[in-house]
C-alpha cells in the first residue's frame, strides 16, 4: 500500500461514519429535530436519510479522488479534508432544514426524583488511582533506569491527557441533567454513566500505552490505532442501544436553542453539558458562562503539558 | 428512579415554575414521602435536572425554608427538618374551604367527573385521618 493510499483511508472512513450517524440517536429525534416517534420510518423521513447518505458518499468519493492527486500537488489534502468536513456538515444542515417542518412540540413536562442518591464516578477512587499508579510506576522505572529524559515526554503527556479525560467525565456527571423527561429517565441515566465509564477506561488505556511507550520506545504507534477504535466500537454499540431504548418526548432541550442542529445555546439552561442531537456523547451549552470557564480550564490543562515537558 | 419522591413540573403551565416546585415538594413533605433528615438535591443539581434557572429553585427552597420545612446551607443540599404541625389560625378553616371549592369548581369546569372528584377527596381524607 502506498503512503498516498494509506492517507486516503480517513477520507473513505468519514462517509461510513456519517452514513450511520443519523440513526445513532434517541427515539423521537431525527437530524437534530424533535419529531414523532414513527416519523423516521415515514416516506419523508426515509427520503431525507437517503438523500443525506447519497450526498455524504458523493462527497467522500470526491475527497478520496482529490486526496489521491497528492503526488502531483501538495495542496490536495487540505482541500479534500475541507470539502469532506464542510460538505458533510452542510448535508446535515440541509437534512435538518427538511425535517424542521415536521417537528413536534417537545414535552414541556420535567420530572425529577428528589431522593436519588448522589452520583459518584464509575469505578470510584480507582478512576484516578489506576492511571496514577501506572504512570507513577513507569516514571519510577524510567528514573531508576536513567531513561527519564527520553521518557518524560510520553509520561507527562499521558498524565495531562488522563487528567483532562477524567476531569471531563467528572464535569459531565456534575453539570449535565440526569433525566428531564420521564419517558427517557432510566435510559438517560444509564447512557451518561456508560459514557463516563468509557472515558475512564479510555484514560486508563491511554495511560497504560503511554507508560509502555516510555519504557519501550520501539512500540509501534499502530497499537493506538487498533486499541482505541476497538474500545470505541464496544462502547458506541452500548450507547447506541441505550439511545434506542429511550421513549419519545425529546431530550428536555428546546429545538429552537439548537443552532444548525449542532450548537446548543440556551441562556435559561444551567447545564454546561447536554446530550448531542447528532452523533453520540455530550456537547456544551455555549450560552452558559460556566461553559467558558470550563473551556478555560481545559485549555490551561492542555497548555501545562508542553511547559511540564520543558522543565521536567 | 424513586417515584414516590418525584416532582413533575410543566414549563407551559400558567402557574409559575417556582410555585409548582414549592407546591409539589410541600405535598411530598406533608404526605411523608420526604422524611425529616432527608437531603434534597442542591439548588444547582435540581436546576440542572429541571432545566430551569438557579434562581427559580433557590426561590422555591427559600419559601419552604421560611415555612419551616427545610434547612438550607450555602452550597449544600437542602435538608428536611422535623416539623411540628402548626396551630391553625382563626381563618385557616375558611381559607381552606374557599380554596377547595375553587379547586373543585376548576376541575369540574375542565370536565372532571363529580364522582372522580368525590373519590379523590375521600381517598385524601382517609390519608389525612390515618
Amino acid at each position: 500500500m502506498t503512503p498516498t493510499w494509506f492517507m486516503a483511508i480517513p477520507f473513505a472512513l468519514m462517509p461510513l461514519i456519517f452514513h450511520w450517524m443519523p440513526v445513532w440517536r434517541r427515539n423521537g429525534i431525527w437530524f437534530g429535530v424533535t419529531v414523532a416517534q414513527d416519523y423516521p420510518m415515514s416516506q419523508v423521513g426515509r427520503a431525507t436519510l437517503r438523500d443525506f447518505r447519497v450526498a455524504v458518499w458523493l462527497l467522500g468519493l470526491a475527497a478520496v479522488a482529490i486526496a489521491l492527486l497528492a503526488p502531483f500537488a501538495a495542496w490536495t489534502f487540505p482541500i479534500a479534508m475541507t470539502l469532506e468536513i464542510v460538505g458533510m456538515f452542510g448535508a446535515m444542515v440541509v437534512a435538518r432544514q427538511r425535517t424542521l417542518p415536521h417537528a413536534v412540540r417537545p414535552t414541556a413536562t420535567r420530572s425529577v426524583s428528589l431522593l436519588e442518591p448522589p452520583e459518584t464516578m464509575p469505578f470510584g477512587l480507582a478512576a484516578p488511582l489506576v492511571p496514577l499508579a501506572i504512570l507513577g510506576a513507569a516514571g519510577a522505572y524510567c528514573y531508576v533506569s536513567g531513561i527519564w529524559r527520553e521518557a518524560s515526554a510520553a509520561l507527562v503527556s499521558g498524565a495531562v491527557q488522563t487528567a483532562v479525560m477524567l476531569f471531563m467525565g467528572f464535569a459531565i456527571l456534575r453539570h449535565s441533567p440526569r433525566a428531564r423527561v420521564a419517558a427517557n429517565a432510566a435510559a438517560t441515566i444509564q447512557f451518561r454513566r456508560v459514557l463516563v465509564e468509557y472515558m475512564i477506561v479510555a484514560a486508563w488505556v491511554m495511560a497504560a500505552l503511554l507508560a509502555a511507550m516510555a519504557i519501550a520506545p520501539g512500540l509501534p504507534p499502530a497499537i493506538f490505532g487498533l486499541l482505541f477504535p476497538a474500545l470505541a466500537i464496544l462502547y458506541v454499540w452500548r450507547l447506541i442501544r441505550l439511545g434506542r431504548g429511550s421513549g419519545g418526548g425529546g431530550d428536555g432541550t428546546p429545538d429552537e436553542c439548537w443552532k444548525l442542529g449542532m450548537f446548543y445555546f440556551n441562556p435559561e439552561d444551567p447545564a454546561i453539558f447536554v446530550e448531542q442531537r447528532f452523533g453520540i456523547g455530550y456537547t456544551l451549552n455555549w450560552a452558559n458562562r460556566a461553559t467558558w470557564m470550563f473551556g478555560g480550564i481545559m485549555v490551561a490543562l492542555t497548555l501545562i503539558a508542553p511547559l511540564l515537558m520543558r522543565y521536567l | 428512579m424513586n417515584d414516590a419522591a418525584q416532582i413533575r413540573i410543566d414549563l407551559d403551565a400558567s402557574t409559575p415554575v417556582n410555585r409548582q416546585i414549592v407546591d409539589q415538594i410541600r405535598t411530598l413533605l406533608v404526605e411523608g414521602a420526604l422524611p425529616a433528615g432527608a437531603d434534597l438535591p442542591s439548588v444547582r443539581r435540581l436546576a440542572t435536572d429541571l432545566g430551569v434557572h438557579f434562581a427559580t429553585v433557590a426561590d422555591a427552597y427559600r419559601t419552604l425554608a421560611e415555612e419551616g420545612w427545610l434547612e438550607i446551607s450555602h452550597g449544600r443540599s437542602a435538608r428536611v427538618l422535623p416539623r411540628r404541625a402548626p396551630v391553625a389560625g382563626p381563618d385557616a378553616g375558611d381559607v381552606f374551604r374557599r380554596r377547595l371549592r375553587q379547586l373543585v369548581a376548576e376541575a369540574r369546569s375542565q370536565g372532571v367527573a363529580a364522582k372522580e372528584i368525590a373519590g379523590e377527596l375521600a381517598s385524601l381524607a382517609k390519608g389525612v385521618i390515618a
